[in-house]
């Protein structure tokens, strides 16, 4: 029996530190989209991507009864990430880094199982492509705030060394910059209302 | 501000819709990730990373991608490890210092396995690694168990 708390993240690096293997999967379970987020959003490869977050999560697990505050688990894991991937970027990928565009409309990027490579609806690769030609800076942060489970400010912050005062208002641009460029590329994303068109004709 | 895809929360969420489908993250990695448990080494004294050579800015200025060597110093009270890392691709060779403590026995360990190292005096030497997480476990004269931080070669 847990106590009522015993999902904060706090308690669950406790419970592992204690050796609850099933706090642990929690913790991962929980945390691992975001550190592939953070991974993806600095474009490493999937294999650079993995090694990451693996090393990231060895690094938890040698610290576990060492955190010196266990409830903000996910700012020290996306820390701890972040600096792994500037390792990777600054030594040179193993493999050629992620390609600029993640995605193409027929596939994803070569690299997992076949049957990942889900067709994008025409208007999602649309989205996609432009979301790849962002700045990497709009990327990145886009790419942590789309986590599931959402990330807090704070993870977020640690996960792009940037003041959370600043994530809002960048957030916001980030994604007014996406909407403007979907709006130039016109085609399925053309944003006037379509009877607006037809009663002009 | 608010279009066709809504409120910025709405966009974000269409996004992250159409991130999981397009560069889904492999499910490997979280089952990877959950079996790490049972590499936790409880008995041990952690030897932690204290110098980086690739957290230098000199030595990423001077590093010439393929052809350099990296060093890793990890230490704990008593004991001290010089790790020098050669890379080739997507290979590694590393030569250990081991320093204040004598040693037995020592293992390299990866997630993927453990490979005893022959002890050399107090040198040891692994070739032809795969890139990726490491750590060395050390076992002194004494009986003593030493392991360091894991490191990403």
């Amino acid at each position: 029996m847990h106590g009522p708390d015993s999902d904060a993240p706090g308690e669950l690096v406790r419970r592992a530190a204690a050796g609850d293997q099933r706090a642990w999967d929690q913790l991962v379970a929980r945390y691992n989209d975001l550190l592939w987020s953070v991974a993806r959003g600095y474009r490493l490869s999937t294999a650079d991507a993995a090694d990451a977050i693996q090393t990231s999560w060895l690094r938890l697990l040698e610290n576990l009864d060492r955190i010196s505050d266990p409830d903000r688990v996910a700012a020290w894991l996306a820390t701890t990430t972040r600096r792994e991937c500037l390792k990777v970027l600054q030594r040179g990928s193993r493999e050629r880094p992620h390609p600029a565009g993640h995605a193409t409309l027929d596939g994803i990027d070569g690299s997992g199982p076949v049957d990942d490579r889900l067709l994008l609806a025409e208007r999602d690769a649309e989205l996609w492509e432009a979301f790849t030609g962002m700045s990497d800076r709009c990327q990145c942060l886009l790419r942590v705030l789309m986590t599931s489970p959402p990330p807090s400010y704070e993870a977020v912050a640690a996960a792009l060394e940037m003041p959370i005062g600043s994530i809002g208002p960048t957030r916001a641009r980030c994604l007014a910059r996406l909407r403007t460029l979907l709006e130039k590329q016109g085609g399925l994303f053309d944003t006037e209302p379509l009877r607006q068109r037809e009663g002009r004709s | 501000m608010t279009d066709m895809f809504g409120t910025d929360d709405e966009f974000l969420a269409r996004l992250g819709t159409v991130a999981a489908v397009a560069d889904p993250m492999p499910e490997s990695l979280t089952s990877a990730a959950q079996a790490l448990f049972g590499l936790r080494q409880l008995d041990a004294e952690l030897a932690e990373l204290v110098l980086d050579s690739a957290d230098l800015p000199q030595t990423r200025e001077l590093a010439v991608r393929g052809d350099e060597e990296r060093m890793l110093s990890f230490e704990t009270g008593r004991a001290g490890v010089e790790m020098q890392i050669s890379e080739r691709s997507d290979r590694r060779d590393i030569v250990c210092h081991v320093t204040g403590v004598p040693l037995d026995a020592a293992i390299l360990e990866t997630p993927k396995g453990q490979q005893p190292l022959r002890v050399d005096d107090d040198v040891l030497i692994a070739r032809d690694l795969s890139a990726g997480p490491l750590r060395l476990r050390l076992t002194t004269t004494g009986g003593d168990k030493i392991v360091t931080s894991w490191v990403r070669i």
